[in-house]
C-alpha cells in the first residue's frame, strides 16, 4: 500500500511471504495481534507455521495449547514434514498445566471420575475457581518462565477455547476481561509478538481481544460448489500500510501459501 | 459535514468498529487543536503511548506536541501487592517525551486504573494545564477494564456527565461490534460521529456519517473516506446509502456551484495547491519541498503513472496545509496582501483536514500541462513574488469574471475551477484592479454568465491547458487595467500556450478599454468570434449567414482582421443575444463577448500588437510540449462546439484558439489546431446546441443592442 508510511519499528516475519507482502512486511514485533476465523480456516495453522519461522532465526517460541492436546497437532502437521519438536508447549487444557518439551508430551487426562450430584456442583464451582486461573497460570507460568527464556514469539490457540473452557459464565465478565487484558499487556510488556487465535464472535458481542490487540488478520472459507475458497483478510493493522483485499490461499503441501 | 465544527465544551462520542479510524480522527482533532495553539490531552487505555506515535507518523509535527495519560491497568500479579492510585503515581506528558519501549509494570506496585481514578485525574489536569481538548480512547476499554463493581452503564452514564462539568470539548471514542447494536452511552453524548465498515462482497467500504449533533445543523448523509498519511480523508463530493450501502451519484452538490460548469475544469487539488503555493510565496515561505514532490509529480504524470502522481500531489498538499503553521507569527497586523494571504492559509489550514475531498486529478495530458505551468511559475525564484501575485489574481478573478464572460473564454476551465476557492484569493489580490472594471465587465458578464454554463462545456477543456492561459485570462476580464498589468505578467509566464489566445483577447481588452464603455456590446460580437475563437468563428458561419463577418472568419482566419470590423458592426447586438442567449444561446453569447473583447474596437491596435504577441505565443507553444497537448484537448472542447456544426474542421479550431494573432501564424498553428480539431468531434454533443442557438440568437439578440 502507499498512504501511510511506516514509523519504522521492527518487523517479523510470519513464515508466510505472501502475508508478510500483505503486511507490508510482516508484523509489527512486540505486540499482540488476532487471528480469526471459522473451524477448519486454518487458524493453527497459520500460528503455527509463525513459530516454525521463529525456530529457523533461532528464536525462542512458545504454543499454549488450549484446543488441541499437542500430540495431535504433532501427528497432523506430520503431513507438511514440519517438526514440531523444538516448539515448546504449554499445555492448557484444563487440568494439566505444565510447559513440557513437544517430545514429551502426555496423552492427557480429560475424564474425571463419576461424582454425585452434590459433588458435581461442588465441582463445578472449583471448575470455575481453576479456570479463573487458567489464564491467570498461563501469566504465572510465562512469568516464570520468562525469567530463564526470553520468548520472543507466542501463539495461543485459541482464546476462545481459553474462554469457553476455562472461564465459565458463572466468572464476573469483569475480571475475564481484566484478566485477558493483563496477559495481553503482559506479552507485549515482554516483547513478545503474539498470535491469538479466536472463531469469530457473534457480531454483536465484542470480546475484549478484539480491543486489545493490534491487529487482526481473518480467515474465511466459502464453498463454491464442490470446492472450498480459502480467502485471507487483514482486517486491521494499526501503524502498517496493509493490503486491504482478500487474497486466496491454500493449505498444501508446502503448508500455508497465499497466493 | 458538521456544519463548521463540534458545539465546543461538550462531550462526543466516534464510534465504530475496530480497525475504522477512531483514534487517527481523535488524533486529528487533538492536532488540529495544538495548530490553534491550544493544549490537548490523549488519555489512552487500549494503544500503549508508545505505539500511538510510531502509528502515526504523518502526524507528528503536532502529535508530539499533544500530552497523552497512559491510562492502561498493568500486568495483574495474581498475589497481594500494593495498590496504587494511577492520579498518584502517573501523569500527562507529551508525546516527545514518551519513551520508544512500552512502560513496563514496576516490579513491586501494581497500578490498577479506576473510573474514579480517572476523574480525579481529569480534573487536576485540566485545572493544570488547560487543555481544551481531550480525547479518550476508548470509553469501550474504560468500561470493560476500569469499571470492576461499577454498573458499565451507569459508570458512563457519570463519567459523561463529569466530563461536561468539565466544560471541555472531549471525544471518547467507542468501539462498536460490526453489527449496529444501540448503546446507551450513545444517548447520553451531545453528539455522534459513527465509522462503518462494511464488506461488499470483496470490497472493503469505509463510510462516516454524523448521527447526531446537538445545537448544530449537520449533514446526515454517509460520506466514503480513506485512510491517508495525515489521517481520515473524507469524499464529500459522493454519498454512501444507508440502506443498500452503494454509492449514490450526489448531484454536483459540492462542486456545481464552484465551478459553474458541468464539468470539472480543475481538480479541488491543484486548485487549493495553487492558491496555497501562491499565498506561500506571498508571504515567502520557504517552497521547495513542495517544489520537489510537484515536480516527481510531474515527472511520473509525463510516464503515465497517474497513481504515483496523485500520491505526490497528496503529500505536496499535505504539505503545503503544514508549512503555515511554521511561518513566525509575523505580519499579522497589517492590512497588507501577505496578512491576507496569512490568514487565507490559516483559514484553509483549518478546513482543511476536515473537508477535504479526496485527490481529483485531471487527464495525464491535462494533469502535465497544470503541473508544468506550477512549476515554471514556481521557478523563477527572483520573479516569483511577481509572478507569484500575479497568477494568483489571475486565477481568482478569473473565477468571478470568467464565470459571467471570461468563462466562454478558452481559460474559463480554470476559472470554475478556482471560482470556488479563488473567491477569496480573488478579492485580495486583483479586487483592487479589477474592480473598476469589474463593474463594466461584469455588466456583460452576468448576462454571458447564465449563458457560460452552456459555453463552459467547451472552455473547460481550455482550462487543461488554461493555467497558463488563465493568467491571461484574469486580466482579460478586467479588459483594460488588467490588460496594462497582466501584459507584461503574462507575457513572461505565459509563453506557456493557453496564455497566447487568450493574451490575444486580452490586450485587445486593453486597448479596448474604451470598447468597453460603448463596445461592450459591438465588442462582444466581434471579440465574441476571436474569442471563441474556434468554436466561435466556425460557428457563425456555419449557422448563420446572419454573420457573414463570422462566416469570413471561419474561412480564412488571416483574413477576420478586415472582417472583425465589419462583425463588431454587426455584432453590437451580441451582447443583448448573451442575454437572451442566457440557456442555450448562452454558449454563443459568451463567444460573442470574448470576440468582442479581443477583436472589437480595439482590433486593429490590438491586431498591431496582437500579431507581435502571437507570435510570442506561439512559439511558446511549441516550446512546451506538454502543453501543447492539453492545448489540444482544451481546444478540441471549445473547439467542438464550434467546429460540430462546421464538421470541425482545422481551420475552426485555428480560427478559434488564436484567431487575431494566428491570422499570419494560422496557417502553421493549423496543425495544433487540427489536434484540437481531433478532439473536437468528441466535444461535437455540446456543439449542437451551441450551434443551433447562436444561428437563431445571434440575429436577434444583436438587433436590440444594437440600439
Amino acid at each position: 500500500m502507499n498512504l501511510a508510511e511506516d514509523g519504522g519499528g521492527e518487523r517479523v516475519a510470519t513464515g508466510i511471504p505472501g502475508l508478510d507482502r500483505m503486511l507490508g512486511g510482516g508484523l509489527r514485533k512486540g505486540r499482540p495481534y488476532l487471528v480469526t476465523g471459522g473451524s477448519g480456516s486454518g487458524k493453527s495453522l497459520l500460528g503455527l507455521t509463525f513459530l516454525l519461522e521463529g525456530l529457523r532465526l533461532g528464536e525462542e517460541v512458545l504454543l499454549v495449547a488450549v484446543d488441541e492436546p499437542p500430540n495431535e497437532i504433532m501427528e497432523n502437521v506430520h503431513a507438511f514434514g514440519w517438526d514440531l519438536s523444538a516448539v515448546k508447549t504449554l499445555d492448557a487444557n484444563p487440568g494439566t498445566r505444565a510447559i513440557k518439551r513437544q517430545a514429551a508430551v502426555q496423552e492427557i487426562r480429560t475424564m474425571t471420575d463419576l461424582k454425585t450430584m452434590r459433588d458435581i456442583s461442588q465441582e463445578t464451582k472449583r471448575a470455575a475457581d481453576a479456570e479463573d486461573i487458567a489464564i491467570q497460570g498461563i501469566q504465572l507460568k510465562l512469568r516464570q518462565q520468562m525469567g530463564g527464556v526470553q520468548f520472543t514469539r507466542v501463539v495461543v490457540d485459541s482464546m476462545t477455547s481459553i474462554r469457553r473452557f476455562a472461564v465459565k459464565s458463572s466468572v464476573d465478565p469483569q475480571a475475564e476481561r481484566t484478566e485477558i487484558q493483563s496477559l495481553l499487556r503482559f506479552l507485549s510488556e515482554s516483547n513478545v509478538t503474539a498470535l491469538v487465535t479466536a472463531t469469530p464472535s457473534d457480531p454483536g458481542v465484542l470480546t475484549p481481544e478484539e480491543i486489545l490487540t493490534r491487529g487482526e488478520i481473518l480467515l474465511t472459507r466459502k464453498w463454491i460448489g464442490d470446492r472450498s475458497l480459502r480467502q485471507v483478510k487483514i482486517v486491521r493493522m494499526r501503524g502498517c500500510a496493509h493490503d486491504p483485499e482478500r487474497r486466496p490461499f491454500v493449505i498444501g503441501p508446502q503448508g500455508f501459501v497465499v497466493g | 459535514m458538521l456544519d463548521g465544527g463540534l458545539v465546543a465544551r461538550r462531550p462526543y462520542l466516534i464510534v465504530g468498529p475496530s480497525g475504522t479510524g477512531k483514534t487517527t480522527l481523535g488524533l486529528q482533532f487533538l492536532c488540529a487543536g495544538i495548530r490553534n495553539g491550544e493544549h490537548a490531552l490523549l488519555v489512552t487505555l487500549e494503544e500503549p503511548p508508545n505505539e500511538v506515535r510510531s502509528n502515526h507518523p504523518g502526524l507528528a509535527p503536532e502529535l508530539l506536541k499533544v500530552d497523552v495519560f497512559d491510562a492502561i491497568p498493568d500486568v495483574m500479579r495474581y498475589e497481594r501487592a500494593p495498590f496504587k492510585d494511577i492520579a498518584a503515581v502517573r501523569s500527562a506528558t507529551p508525546f516527545e517525551r514518551v519513551p520508544e519501549a512500552i512502560r513496563r509494570t514496576p516490579e513491586l506496585t501494581s497500578i490498577e486504573v479506576t473510573i474514579t481514578a480517572l476523574e480525579q485525574m481529569l480534573r487536576t489536569e485540566v485545572q493544570r494545564h488547560a487543555y481544551s481538548r481531550i480525547v479518550i480512547d476508548s470509553l469501550t476499554a474504560l468500561q470493560y477494564f476500569c469499571m470492576k463493581g461499577f454498573d458499565v452503564v451507569a459508570g458512563a452514564q457519570t463519567f459523561l456527565r463529569f466530563l461536561s462539568d468539565l466544560r471541555v470539548t472531549t471525544i471518547l471514542t467507542v468501539e462498536a461490534p460490526l453489527e449496529d447494536v444501540e448503546t446507551p452511552e450513545r444517548m447520553l453524548a451531545r453528539g455522534e460521529i459513527r465509522l462503518f465498515r462494511w464488506e461488499l462482497d470483496d470490497l472493503t467500504v469505509r463510510a462516516i456519517g454524523v448521527e447526531k449533533l446537538r445545537g448544530s445543523a449537520h449533514d446526515i448523509r454517509l460520506h466514503p473516506y480513506r485512510i491517508g498519511p495525515t489521517g481520515l480523508d473524507i469524499n464529500l463530493a459522493v454519498t454512501i446509502s444507508r440502506d443498500t450501502r452503494q454509492i449514490l451519484e450526489t448531484p454536483p452538490l459540492a462542486h456545481e456551484p464552484a465551478s459553474g460548469s458541468p464539468f470539472e475544469p480543475i481538480p479541488p487539488t491543484l486548485q487549493v495547491l495553487a492558491e496555497e503555493l501562491s499565498d506561500l510565496v506571498l508571504v515567502g515561505a520557504d517552497i521547495v519541498p513542495i517544489r520537489t514532490e510537484l515536480e516527481a509529480a510531474l515527472a511520473s504524470a509525463r510516464l503515465g503513472d497517474t497513481e504515483h502522481a496523485t500520491q505526490r500531489l497528496t503529500r505536496a498538499v499535505a504539505l503545503g496545509a503544514t508549512l503555515p503553521d511554521r511561518l513566525p507569527a509575523k505580519v499579522a497586523a497589517s492590512d497588507s496582501e501577505v496578512a491576507l494571504a496569512l490568514r487565507r492559509m490559516a483559514a484553509r489550514a483549518e478546513t482543511g483536514r476536515v473537508g477535504q475531498p479526496p485527490v481529483r486529478v485531471p487527464e495525464p495530458p491535462i494533469l502535465t500541462a497544470r503541473l508544468a505551468k506550477m512549476l515554471s511559475d514556481l521557478n523563477p525564484p527572483g520573479e516569483a513574488v511577481a509572478v507569484a501575485p500575479i497568477p494568483a489574481p489571475v486565477q481568482t478573478p478569473v473565477p468571478e469574471l470568467t464565470v459571467a464572460s471570461t468563462t466562454p473564454s478558452p481559460p474559463v476551465a480554470a476559472a470554475p475551477a478556482a471560482s470556488g476557492l479563488p473567491a477569496a484569493p480573488s478579492v485580495p489580490t486583483h479586487a483592487p484592479t479589477p474592480s473598476t472594471p469589474p463593474s463594466e465587465a461584469p455588466l456583460t458578464n452576468p448576462p454571458s454568465t447564465s449563458p457560460p454554463p452552456p459555453v463552459p462545456t467547451p472552455t473547460p477543456p481550455m482550462a487543461g491547458p488554461a493555467q497558463p492561459s488563465r493568467v491571461s485570462h484574469g486580466p482579460p476580464p478586467p479588459l483594460p487595467r488588467a490588460v496594462s498589468l497582466p501584459e507584461p505578467a503574462v507575457k513572461p509566464p505565459s509563453g506557456s500556450v493557453p496564455s497566447q489566445p487568450s493574451t490575444a483577447p486580452s490586450v485587445p481588452h486593453v486597448h479596448p478599454a474604451p470598447h468597453v464603455a460603448s463596445p461592450g456590446t459591438a465588442v462582444s460580437h466581434s471579440g465574441s468570434p476571436a474569442h471563441i475563437t474556434s468554436p466561435a468563428h466556425p460557428a457563425p458561419p456555419t449557422h448563420s449567414a446572419a454573420h457573414p463577418p463570422s462566416a469570413a472568419h471561419g474561412t480564412s482566419p488571416g483574413h477576420h482582421a478586415a472582417p472583425t470590423p465589419a462583425e463588431p458592426v454587426h455584432v453590437p447586438a451580441p451582447t443583448p443575444a448573451a442575454e437572451t442567449m442566457a440557456t442555450a444561446p448562452s454558449a454563443a453569447a459568451p463567444a460573442a463577448k470574448k470576440r468582442k473583447r479581443a477583436p472589437s474596437a480595439s482590433r486593429k491596435k490590438a491586431a498591431a500588437v496582437t500579431p507581435k504577441e502571437p507570435e510570442t505565443a506561439l512559439p511558446a507553444i511549441p516550446v512546451t510540449p506538454e502543453p501543447v497537448p492539453s492545448i489540444p484537448l482544451d481546444s478540441t472542447a471549445p473547439s467542438a462546439p464550434a467546429p460540430a456544426p462546421e464538421v470541425a474542421l482545422a481551420a475552426g479550431p485555428e480560427a478559434s484558439a488564436p484567431p487575431r494573432p494566428k491570422r499570419r501564424v494560422v496557417r502553421k498553428k493549423k496543425a495544433p489546431s487540427v489536434v484540437g480539431a481531433t478532439p473536437g468531434p468528441p466535444t461535437e454533443e455540446p456543439s449542437p446546441p451551441s450551434t443551433a442557438p447562436p444561428a437563431e440568437t445571434p440575429p436577434v439578440e444583436r438587433p436590440p443592442e444594437a440600439p
